[in-house]
């Protein structure tokens, strides 16, 4: 190194990397959050962007074993340190302005689009940060022993902790996604400013200096939330945007009509007469003398209104998000009547918590395309309702079918076995078909004939009446309806979302992207890679995979256990990162004495806490009271999610030990094979194998495969 | 599974291909990026993922079946077939399957796939296609097909229109899916209905069926309805409309670029069938579908019914339909009310005499008014007649003639009264 370094040059170094680690786990929340808002928002698009973000920095971590000179990874570190602090804004915006430019306006996107459009927005940041960690484990090098990754590796996740608990905390309640950019915007250029004064390129300091001192200029006087959010909305108003606990919640105005988006996904607009009326009546007639209803979501449509035409006492309104009902009372009328009480809270917990006793339960909810609302389409779920209904009481929900072709194997499936369910649970389901299938379930006996019924009872209303659905609901369609629904097979459970998983299989059977095509080209490309992978990086590679399956296990089974809060989910990632750090530092400080023997008890240790986990929450939903609840939610989950990760940290420094290779060449291959790992493991955990095969067997299958891996190594043990 | 020993020789032209290959693949992707950027002016704006036409290459099944049959309008090119039944135009090889993945070239021969092979069958009252004024309050035996020669990215019956028919016949079907033309009339007179429609998905690709079925059906007295995007050549056309009673036609937007965008069509096609039809003196109506953001443009509509005017005359009743976000349009909003009641008054103003609006209950925009007295002369509720102030198909109140198809007791005394004034006869001669 020509120039003169300051003397305290490592601690600057120190800072960098923090640095980069707290910006790029806000970076990676508030763009999962965008990205989710701008596409299609279900488990499987989230494991696609992890995955391809974890993929990207793994391909970067790769080529940043050819930065060799010391001099070219200083200028590296220098140079992308900043383009780390501004790509984020720029990915953010060009992904709001080109959204609906490269797309059709409107156009719900497949996996395709979807896995190319964030792969290619993605390659900048990431692509950068993953060499800058391979560079900055070189530079320690340089100064340093062999700890030198598993000190990157460390100092990397206190950055991340740090930026996890910064979002979950504080910058979620206060910012949109621009601004909470701006800090690790910030810290990025500070520290690249740092940096280049401490190694004499006072020049380039001044520079970055006066580019930070321009950036916030403009970024202060631009407001690029608000000017960017009407881009994703063309001709729309947009009245309201804001990121709430929940999502992105925004409300436009087209004319005289609201409609609320809910992570760029529609849950309903006002005045939708059809809408309101079904959800409504085809359950309210099957009532006597009906007092209290539960209604779950939608209240703000006019539904809550509608069920007031009966008579009742008590309409409780229950919205997750307050926000929705905030809005409906201040555009609408919908909900302006004593007899309404709205409730912001998760419809889910609320049934098992209140004490209340309903005639009739009406669920409101979008397809379960996510666990999370899966949660109430469940047997589990059924169960609870049943037990807030009154004898005889009614519970209603629906679910997306083809009104003119109910047997269409595209939507079949999803009627089978949500009318298994709720026939585990009710002596009597029928399903009155309309724009969705409307199931009706009840101890007590249920009648098709809707507008006899609604005649009889007088029940004013301007769609479900013999004018319309009496002409349009025949037996015949009926029977369609029903027959279709018979003949399912697999209950869907909580830890067994299977519904979820026809629901996956729904929305990407209307593309006619080959994803078998695609699934058989991922497999051999992973297949070609392991094979050629050594023993300690397939051992990384395998913890890697179980460390994001089982962060994903965890997170989805916290979801289905105590509901879904955005800043919880930064909570256990957060919990995941402190995991990780304390495992690498005490790694670290023991690395001497450590051999090969550790590293495959560290493989069968999570092997066995593999298949512990799926038990821990199973023997959690045994536990319901608030208490337990809170206790499982705030202890046993956050400790449950630090073991997983102490012992991926633990493994990492160790496996960084026994690779024998150079470190540029040694911190390439682990962190290629601890991101690639990582990456396949989300995306097929969350979105094939727990869907299919349930939480049980899949953590059965991390734990089979980290056998393998560790068998490998024993192997290699014996043969050494 | 591993390599132990790094083979030390190997490396530099290893790392030599891997940069290469990288490489390689950064210059791809930053290409293919570039030229997304380069299309994201709003001209170009969804050309990425907006379908074109093109056959299903080698995507013909290994042999046909019992629902095969030769096709009609069909055109021998060396070794291929040309397909002539709407304007995509298939060029068809040997194992090849058409655009709207119903129709093949297998064996030397050109055939159809769903020739009685209906997966969708209902009866539906009359005004939900919608026609006003076809026989009102009567059933209409419906029947559809896998198929369509479009790609609307709303389509309501996706599950039907964009499957090939093996995945649609395959699973465990409704009772109705084998039903040859003579089943269809037969089971039409059994459900007491006066007309059997031909829609849901597209019957254009159905055209054997249909076809076959609307021949058998006129000799039964019963008439022959086609619900459509109107996307069919004249000729099958012509020979369609000697046994053809009534359509609804859908106009999509009037615009191409919409059209090409949401439904992968084009918009003329659609308007010669529209002067076609009043040509050939067949009863039909027009359904436009409001698409918030794209078709509510009350320029584009003023247009549209401008047109409508001087092509086809004033008496061809137009339904403005509400849309719901379905299929791959989920992302935006139902049409709100009053963007349909802008349309109609725009539709009123440029003199169309019968301008209804759909999907919308409880509105009074589904009545007929007379176009002379301006009085009730058709009072409906959903799909109900509540008030008939018609007397042979006039009205009560001023004996002004009313453009429709109104009673059918049986085939002789059908009294046919579509009223297309000579001025505007006159204007589709040319």
């Amino acid at each position: 190194m020509g120039r003169e370094l300051h003397p305290k040059w490592n601690r600057f170094l120190f800072l960098s990397v923090t640095c980069l680690g707290i910006s790029h786990v806000i970076t990676q929340l508030t763009l999962l959050r965008e990205f989710l808002a701008v596409f299609h928002g279900n488990e499987l698009t989230i494991g696609i962007i992890l995955a391809n973000w974890m993929l990207l920095t793994g391909i970067g971590a790769y080529l940043g074993r050819f930065f060799r000179s010391e001099k070219l990874q200083l200028n590296t570190l220098l140079v992308f340190q900043v383009l780390a602090s501004v790509l984020p804004i720029v990915c953010v915006y060009l992904l709001r302005v080109l959204r609906d430019r490269i797309f059709i306006r409107g156009e719900l996107l497949g996996l395709t689009s979807i896995f190319t459009s964030t792969f290619i927005f993605l390659i900048p940041y990431c692509v950068f940060t993953g060499v800058l960690l391979t560079v900055a484990c070189s530079m320690f090098s340089f100064r340093n022993s062999e700890k030198s990754i598993g000190t990157v590796y460390f100092l990397d996740n206190i950055g991340d902790i740090l930026g996890g608990c910064l979002f979950t905390f504080v910058l979620v309640y206060f910012f949109g996604s621009f601004r909470v950019l701006y800090f690790p915007a910030a810290l990025n250029l500070v520290s690249a400013i740092f940096l280049a004064v401490m190694s004499g390129r006072k020049i380039f300091g001044a520079i970055v200096l006066l580019f930070t001192a321009g950036l916030f200029v403009f970024l202060g006087t631009n407001d690029l939330d608000n000017q960017t959010i009407g881009h994703l909305y063309e001709g729309q108003d947009v009245v309201l945007h804001k990121d709430t606990r929940y999502g992105k919640l925004v409300v436009t105005r087209l004319e005289e009509q609201y409609n609320i988006f809910e992570n760029g996904f529609l849950l309903y607009s006002t005045d939708d007469i059809i809408r309101a009326e079904e959800t409504v009546h085809y359950a309210m007639v099957q009532t006597e003398n009906p007092k209290e209803v539960l209604l779950i979501s939608g209240g703000i449509t006019g539904t809550a209104k509608e069920i007031l035409k009966y008579g009742v006492q008590r309409v409780d309104y229950v919205e997750i998000d307050r926000d929705i009902v905030e809005t409906g009372m201040i555009y609408t009328d919908n909900l302006a009547d004593d007899r309404i009480h709205p409730i912001s809270m998760d419809g889910r917990l609320f049934v098992e918590r209140t004490r209340n006793k309903y005639d009739a339960v009406i669920l409101d909810l979008p397809d379960p395309s996510t666990v999370q609302v899966n949660r109430m389409y469940t047997i589990e779920f059924f169960r609870m309702v049943k037990s807030v209904l009154k004898s005889n009481g009614v519970v209603s929900t629906s679910i997306t079918s083809s009104e003119n072709f109910p047997h269409s194997p595209d939507v079949a499936p999803l009627s089978k076995a949500l009318y298994l369910t709720l026939k585990s649970v009710f002596k009597n389901v029928i399903i009155i078909p309309g724009n969705k299938s409307y199931f009706i379930a009840s101890d007590g006996s249920l009648t098709f004939d809707v507008v006899g019924q609604i005649e009889k009872k007088g029940i004013p209303t301007e769609y479900v009446n013999k004018y319309y659905v009496g002409a349009t609901l025949t037996t015949e369609r009926i029977r369609g309806a029903n027959d279709a629904a018979h003949g399912g097979s697999t209950v869907n459970h909580d830890f067994h979302p299977i519904i979820c998983y026809y629901t996956l299989k729904y929305w990407l059977g209307q593309f006619g992207a080959p994803i078998r095509l695609f699934v058989i080209a991922a497999g051999v490309a992973m297949a070609i890679y392991m094979v050629r992978m050594r023993a300690v990086s397939f051992a990384v590679f395998t913890t890697g995979f179980a460390a994001a399956g089982l962060e994903m296990v965890i997170v989805i089974g916290f979801q289905v256990l105590y509901g879904y809060v955005y800043s919880k989910i930064g909570l256990i990632i957060t919990m995941f990162m402190t995991g990780l750090a304390l495992g690498s530092f005490s790694m670290n400080r023991w690395l001497g004495s450590r051999t090969l023997r550790t590293m495959v008890k560290i493989q069968f240790a999570v092997v066995a806490l593999s298949f512990g986990t799926p038990f821990v929450l199973l023997i959690l939903s045994g536990f319901t009271s608030p208490v337990s609840a809170f206790l499982g939610a705030h202890l046993v989950i956050p400790l449950l999610t630090i073991t997983t990760a102490f012992l991926v940290g633990f493994e990492f420094p160790l496996a960084a030990k026994l690779y024998r290779g150079d470190i540029p060449r040694t911190a390439g291959s682990l962190y290629n094979a601890d991101l690639i790992g990582a990456a396949v493991g989300a995306i097929s955990v969350s979105a094939v194998l727990i869907p299919l095969i349930g939480l049980v067997y899949t953590c059965m299958i991390i734990g089979g495969l980290n056998i393998l891996s560790g068998t490998f190594l024993l192997l290699k043990r014996t043969r050494v | 599974m591993t390599c132990l020993d790094e083979k030390d020789e190997n490396i530099s032209r290893r790392e030599m291909i891997r940069r290469c290959s990288l490489g390689a693949l950064g210059l791809t992707i930053g290409g293919a990026f570039l030229n997304i950027l380069d299309q994201s002016g709003e001209a170009f704006a969804g050309t990425v993922s907006a379908m074109k036409p093109e056959v299903f290459k080698g995507g013909a099944p290994k042999s046909i079946w019992k629902w095969s049959k030769e096709a009609y309008h069909k055109r021998k090119l060396d070794k291929a077939y040309q397909c002539g039944l709407c304007p995509n135009m298939c060029v068809l090889e040997e194992g090849d399957r058409g655009f709207c993945r119903v129709r093949v070239h297998r064996d030397g021969k050109m055939y159809t796939l769903v020739y009685g092979n209906a997966v969708a069958v209902h009866v539906d009252p009359i005004e939900k296609k919608p026609l006003n004024h076809f026989l009102p309050q009567t059933g209409v035996f419906s029947i559809a097909t896998a198929g369509c020669n479009f790609r609307c990215l709303n389509c309501q019956n996706w599950e039907l229109s964009q499957r090939t028919p093996e995945k649609t016949a395959l699973p465990t079907g409704p009772p109705f899916r084998d039903l040859f033309p003579e089943a269809v009339v037969e089971a039409a007179v059994k459900a007491n209905c006066k007309s059997i429609a031909y829609t849901y998905s597209e019957a254009t690709v159905f055209y054997e069926y249909m076809y076959d079925t609307s021949k058998l059906a006129r000799e039964k007295g019963i008439k022959n309805v086609w619900v459509t995007n109107g996307y069919m050549n004249r000729g099958p056309l012509l020979e369609l409309c000697k046994y053809l009673d009534a359509a609804n036609v859908d106009l999509k937007s009037f615009d191409d670029n919409i059209y090409r965008k949401l439904n992968s069509g084009k918009l003329q096609p659609v308007l010669d069938t529209l002067t076609t039809l009043a040509e050939k003196d067949i009863w039909f109506e027009v359904t436009n579908l409001i698409v918030p953001t794209y078709t509510d443009d009350l320029k584009m509509i003023r247009k549209m019914c401008k047109w409508l005017f001087k092509n086809i005359g004033p008496d061809y009743p137009l339904h403005f339909s509400r849309f719901h976000p379905l299929h791959k349009l989920t992302h935006l909003p139902s049409t709100p009310l009053s963007a349909l009641k802008k349309a109609r008054e725009t539709a009123l103003e440029e003199g169309l005499h019968y301008v209804y609006i759909g999907n919308v209950p409880g509105t009074k925009a589904q009545d007929t008014l007379c176009p002379k007295c301006g009085k009730i002369v058709i009072e409906r509720k959903g799909y109900f007649v509540v008030q008939n102030n018609l007397n042979g198909g006039r009205c009560k109140f001023c004996s002004e003639k009313l453009a429709g198809v109104w009673e059918s007791k049986n085939k002789e005394e059908t009294e046919k009264q579509s009223v297309v004034p000579g001025v505007y006869k006159k204007g589709l001669a040319g």
